[in-house]
């Protein structure tokens, strides 16, 4: 527990999930430079017309779900913290489900382009589209899966790990502001 | 449950919230033609979106009291896309 006075530091989660959470960080970096570079400096104008057909309307609704969703699981490892096993239990449902909202919004917005003939193969920009939101996608779908994971803990017989919990909500957190760039580069910046 | 309801965790979501329809009716609302104007609109988009990656990660990620390794290795992450964006928009102007 982080001490009252501030002074002393106390690592979240634990060393592990860390690693894993900043190299995650660095791979999306990454495949954000590559993006900019293709969209940026060589086929602009191709991007500007392809970013038209993608609705900003589902990138809010999106990221308003993550938003969410973080703000549950955050309440949910606090909760956790302070003992109200049932309570964190609830809000981790709660952060769950919009995970699973985020996904049905996701899905209709894939099917929307598909329908449309918006494909992979369509251009660079929807190639670049399709892999980020699908990359981004699987890591929803690992989130959801920890998310399982920290709510077995939460309703077992014994104290929860609490290095397990938090070490979920870091990496559903990670998920979550991952988002809120791809919403900028994709959805919003010209 | 309604014990959170003016939580700090809770107000940091309503700081978050009205950031990002403020950057969503910006980006929406962006009939800058200029190349300058747009590199200055995308580079802010994009400030928007690290200063909102920033609350979450110090407050919901609990960084803001954890060791200073850490501290200091997110907001490089953050430095480093806000150079990499600004580098590609500038470049590209």
């Amino acid at each position: 527990m982080p001490s009252s006075s501030g002074t002393s530091r106390r690592l979240p989660g634990d060393a592990d999930i860390w690693v894993f959470v900043v190299g995650d960080m660095l791979i999306f970096s990454a495949y954000f430079a590559a993006y900019l570079f293709t969209g940026r400096m060589g086929s602009r104008e191709l991007f500007l017309r392809s970013e038209q057909h993608l609705s900003q309307t589902s990138g809010l609704c999106n990221t308003l779900i993550l938003l969410t969703s973080s703000l549950f699981i955050a309440l949910c490892v606090h909760a956790a913290r302070l003992g109200n096993l049932r309570l964190a239990s609830r809000f981790l449902e709660l952060g769950g489900a919009c995970g699973v909202g985020f996904l049905l919004v996701k899905v209709f917005e894939w099917h929307s382009k598909l329908a449309s003939g918006l494909t992979i193969s369509t251009n660079a920009f929807f190639m670049h589209y399709y892999v980020m939101t699908g990359v981004h996608v699987a890591h929803i779908l690992i989130g959801l899966t920890f998310l399982m994971v920290v709510r077995r803990e939460l309703g077992g017989a014994q104290a929860p790990r609490m290095e397990l919990v938090e070490a979920g909500g870091i990496y559903w957190h990670m998920v979550d502001f991952l988002w809120f760039m791809i919403f900028s580069l994709l959805y919003l910046m010209r | 449950m309604r014990a959170y309801a003016d939580h700090p965790l809770t107000r940091i979501w309503l700081v978050l919230l009205l950031a990002t329809v403020v950057s969503w009716w910006w980006g929406s609302n962006d009939t800058s033609g200029s190349h300058g104007a747009t590199m200055v609109t995308g580079v802010a988009l994009f400030t928007i979106a690290l200063v909102k990656c920033r609350l979450v990660i110090r407050h919901y990620m609990e960084v803001k009291s954890a060791p200073s390794w850490l501290r200091w290795t997110c907001d490089a992450w953050l430095l480093l896309n806000f150079g990499m964006v600004s580098s590609f928009y500038w470049l590209a102007t």
